[in-house]
């Protein structure tokens, strides 16, 4: 089908946009809220799981999902385009590393994947990606070779941006002025990972319709030793200290 | 014969090559520089056809360079020394083989000093000194003439 498509389906409006990116974006708002916060010694990324049935398997397919030895991602959007692209990023984080020899650096992946996503803004035959990642990893600090947490945002355009805190999907607005009161201003006061997971939690429950429990959201977390997803009564843990 | 050295020492690593390039009882130059610069903390030496070296050598370092443009960070002695046995590696089985033993040496500020010996099939060993001491090698195997008695 691709074949027949020499031209992008993606074009520009007068008024210069490319609709079918702000198009790709209103399906990202309208998806299930996720969360990143950055905190000292890790990095946390959590999301709700929304089942529109009781009758739903909770923890046969997951959202969260590790890319490499310390790096995971998390979405707001579509699945079925996430899954693609968590095999495209796992692929090319494992290349790197039969490559050099060791384990890709977070932005350096993150790179790849964004320009995954922009090149289905400009080939033939294809649509934007209806997915928002956040990728949370940890990388060497460029100036200092000490290893920090750190978080970054891929749009279906293909841009990608850093983070200290943030969410989409729904409400997300809303979510972030949450953040931007909780997180705090002086960058040295640095804050916990665990205050990080709890102001995760706390973020996603504003915009939560109905009780909140361990089988209903998903948490992953990074820290110094790796990228893991919280087990359900690890997640209850943090839930009953709320 | 071709002599390439390389140790560990407390905070340095010492890279070391002979410069002589000669075939049999003919002496080309003995102001034959080996040594190539990867990255700011990183070198390596290299020894075999001297063709390939050349072309083998120039490549890798022009892919370390532009790691160090794409990213805005130089590749670490690991990832270099990995980077060129995975191309030697891949080279191997192609139309086009590089033959050409290597000491790779580094002093990263994260990891300390670090010396890796590569041969041309692809062998690479992380060790505290590495040395390959090699003869010429031509197809249908050659050894030097023994010396008059």
């Amino acid at each position: 089908m691709t074949e027949r498509y020499s031209f992008s389906l993606t074009t520009f409006s007068p008024s210069g946009k490319l609709v079918q990116i702000e198009y790709a974006l209103a399906a990202v708002n309208a998806g299930a809220p996720s969360v990143a916060v950055k905190a000292r010694n890790g990095a946390v990324i959590a999301t709700e799981k929304n089942f529109k049935s009781c009758l739903y398997d909770e923890h046969s397919v997951y959202k969260i999902e590790q890319l490499s030895q310390s790096i995971g991602m998390v979405y707001s959007g579509m699945g079925p385009d996430y899954r693609v692209l968590v095999k495209a990023a796992r692929k090319r984080a494992v290349s790197y590393e039969l490559l050099y020899g060791e384990e890709i650096p977070t932005v350096q992946l993150v790179m790849r994947i964004a320009e995954v996503m922009q090149e289905y803004t400009q080939s033939g035959g294809v649509r934007p990606f209806g997915v928002s990642l956040l990728v949370a990893g940890y990388d060497r600090d460029r100036t200092t070779g000490a290893k920090v947490p750190v978080i970054f945002q891929c749009d279906p355009s293909g841009a990608y941006f850093a983070w200290k805190a943030t969410a989409l999907g729904k409400n997300h607005l809303n979510s972030r002025a949450f953040l931007e009161k909780r997180y705090p201003k002086d960058q040295n006061e640095g804050l916990e990972l665990e205050d990080a997971i709890h102001t995760a939690i706390l973020t996603l429950k504003e915009s939560f319709d109905g009780q909140m429990d361990q089988n209903n959201i998903e948490i992953g977390v990074v820290e110094e030793t790796g990228f893991r997803r919280l087990l359900p009564a690890e997640i209850k843990d943090y839930l009953d200290t709320i | 014969m071709e002599c390439l050295l390389a140790f560990v020492g407390k905070d340095f690593v010492l890279i070391a090559a002979d410069a002589t390039s000669r075939r049999s009882i003919l002496t080309y130059t003995q102001d034959l520089d080996r040594f190539v610069k990867l990255t700011s903390t990183c070198g390596v030496v290299g020894a075999g056809d001297e063709g390939d070296r050349v072309q083998f050598l120039e490549y890798i370092a022009k892919n370390v360079q532009l790691y160090k443009m794409r990213n805005g960070y130089e590749l670490s002695t690991h990832g270099v020394a990995n980077y060129t046995r995975r191309n030697i590696a891949d080279f191997l089985r192609s139309r086009t083989p590089y033959q050409v033993n290597m000491v790779i040496a580094g002093c990263d500020r994260e990891t300390g000093p670090a010396v890796y010996f590569l041969d041309y099939l692809g062998c690479l060993n992380k060790q505290n000194y590495a040395s390959a001491r090699i003869r010429l090698q031509l197809p249908g195997g050659f050894a030097p003439p023994t010396p008059h008695p």
